[in-house]
């Protein structure tokens, strides 16, 4: 598996992991394509930069937990954990029934945005030779690197003190 | 060790995968009734025809043979013997058990209504109810559904979906998923069903089904006095947990059966998990039934893990969480709407997102503005951090993505 590495000091805000997950999700890789198409508006990114309420922006990743909430919730059994170790999504077998959103606690599994009721998750770009959204990072906040593991593949560097103690 | 499992859905299945993978050696059988696996939650879309019994299967193939299951199915379990440790098939069989585990699941109730026992009345429960409704509703002109919880809701929709003409939903609160919405968002609801075709009739009851010579149902008579023509009705106004193998035994039971943090029954060696069970609810600190498919997997683990000698507790335990999308419009609910303390304050936040949508979000919190319970319409993309909040007592402007707890996102806008 691939582990990402975010750092949160070097995130400037700037959505180009969004934008780059996009063009890796869309059809033929072009967004240009789906744009013409009228396509754009079922592409949705499946990581994305969220505002904090003091309007800061922070990056939310996948983790393709060790134990995943989304797949335990999974009533159709489109979700599963692959060899590789990443918790993917088969749309022709989601109904869209959500229940993996609504278990999320990171909130990283969205709805599709349109088009037939399905869940949009990061796939780890696990049939891509690198990962989409680190490849578009032009401020070294993503970074990935190869690692022998089965979950938990995402470490958040320089994260603010939360008071609540260790863990 | 043998492990003998009643009941193979969400609960059931889980335990037996979770047993596996603690005790290698040993054997797993899961007794049911049913004759095949299936996802109760798509039972709406096999009724209409739009997925068919083997795409309603929740599990790969091969999942018994992978997980080495032995897999005895439609076999009805009819009694247990506890101090033999023995369980009894209706086919005489006799499985000898060391840990046993109760998944039976509930069963749909009619309503006590004269002319309501007869042909012509369906529940939704099983794949066989989904079947027969399937084999029928095409050539039925006006579709009665008793009951607008998330089945009834469900089921409107996806008749709707397949272009059935007439279809009507009678609910007794005033607005539909009178559980998982309240006044807002349920009239929202409503009048968002209306639009599509359901004919809503909210806060008005059935008091007879009225009957052809032939038998057959011809209307359904309502309180407010209205007659609506019904030459099909399904009831899925009402669930009963099916406790009776262990309620026989003398275990502890409420509606449900009463399991402990550990999914122990109050027998020796006797585990339940699921809709049959009840147990303690974390949102409300009282033992009470979570019959969604999320909890009944969570429970089916824990029992699992007891059952082959580890320790595993239900932690933070809630069935009230709930996810359902209804012509065009997500929804999550999470802790009791149906039930605010008078202390809470609620607080509706409405936008337009820049798709169009309506967005909305409802909001309850307590004294110390510690978020208690929500409702999420349209945008439901943070369903999963309000429901943390609510599980772990977080302020509602401290909704934080468990990975980056430091950061607090903004809740509404």
């Amino acid at each position: 598996m691939r582990k990402k590495t975010i750092d949160l000091a070097k995130c400037t805000g700037c959505k180009n992991c969004e934008l780059g997950c996009m063009v890796a999700h869309s059809p033929d890789e072009s967004l240009q394509q789906a744009y013409k198409d009228g396509g754009i508006a079922a592409i949705r990114s499946r990581c994305r930069v969220a505002l904090t309420g003091d309007g800061q922006r922070v990056p939310l990743h996948c983790n393709h937990c060790e134990d995943p909430q989304c797949l335990r919730a999974c009533m159709s059994g489109a979700l599963s954990k692959g060899d590789n170790g990443y918790v993917v999504c088969n749309s022709d077998i989601c109904v869209g029934c959500y229940m993996c959103v609504m278990s999320c606690p990171a909130g990283v599994a969205l709805p599709a945005a349109s088009g037939k009721r399905r869940l949009l998750k990061c796939d780890g770009c696990g049939e891509r030779h690198d990962m989409a959204c680190v490849a578009a990072c032009h401020t070294g906040c993503l970074e990935a690197e190869e690692i022998d593991a089965v979950g938990n593949v995402v470490e958040y560097r320089n994260q603010p003190d939360t008071g609540e103690g260790c863990g | 060790m043998n492990y003998v499992i009643i009941g193979n859905s969400a609960a059931g299945t889980a335990a037996a995968e979770t047993i596996r993978q603690q005790d290698p050696a040993g054997a797993v059988i899961m007794l049911s009734k049913d004759t095949s696996f299936y996802s109760r939650c798509q039972l709406h879309l096999v009724a209409t025809g739009q997925r068919s019994a083997q795409e309603a299967n929740f599990l790969p193939d091969g999942w018994a043979e992978r997980h080495g299951v032995d897999l005895r199915l439609g076999r009805t379990v009819t009694g247990i013997d506890a101090e033999r440790r023995l369980v009894q098939c209706d086919n005489g069989e006799l499985v000898a058990y060391d840990r046993l585990l109760l998944t039976t699941g509930s069963r749909s109730t009619l309503p006590p209504i004269p002319g309501m026992e007869g042909e012509g009345i369906y529940g939704l429960r099983n794949l066989d109810d989904a079947e027969q409704l399937r084999q029928v509703f095409r050539d039925k002109q006006h579709i009665v559904i008793i009951g607008a919880g998330l089945v009834g809701c469900e089921l409107a929709e996806a008749l709707k979906e397949v272009g059935h003409p007439s279809v009507s939903l009678l609910e007794m609160a005033p607005h539909p998923l009178p559980l998982q919405l309240e006044e807002v968002t349920g009239t929202r609801l409503r009048e968002l069903m209306q639009q599509h075709g359901v004919a809503m009739y909210c806060g008005d009851g059935v008091t007879a089904v009225e009957r052809n010579a032939d038998g057959t149902p011809a209307a359904v008579l309502l309180k407010s006095g209205l007659r609506l023509p019904a030459d099909l009705i399904v009831a899925a106004a009402g669930v009963r947990a099916n406790t009776e193998l262990l309620t026989s035994l003398g275990a502890e039971c409420n509606r449900g059966i009463v399991i402990d943090e550990g999914c122990r029954t109050s027998l020796p060696d006797i585990f339940a998990a699921g809709d049959v069970t009840e147990c303690r609810d974390v949102t409300l600190d009282r033992v009470m039934s979570s019959a969604i498919w999320p909890a009944a997997r969570k429970q089916g683990r824990v029992a699992g893990i007891n059952m082959a000698g580890g320790l595993a507790s239900l932690q933070e335990h809630t069935g009230l969480r709930a996810s359902v999308s209804l012509f065009g419009a997500s929804m999550v609910s999470v802790g009791a709407v149906f039930s605010p303390d008078p202390t809470w304050q609620k607080k509706v936040y409405d936008h337009t997102d820049s798709r169009g949508r309506l967005c909305g979000k409802v909001c309850y919190t307590d004294n110390d503005s510690v978020l208690k319970a929500a409702i999420l319409w349209g945008d439901i993309s943070q369903a999963g951090l309000y429901g943390e909040a609510v599980v772990n007592r977080r302020r509602l402007g401290d909704l934080a993505s468990s990975m980056v707890p430091g950061y607090r996102l903004q809740a509404v806008a």
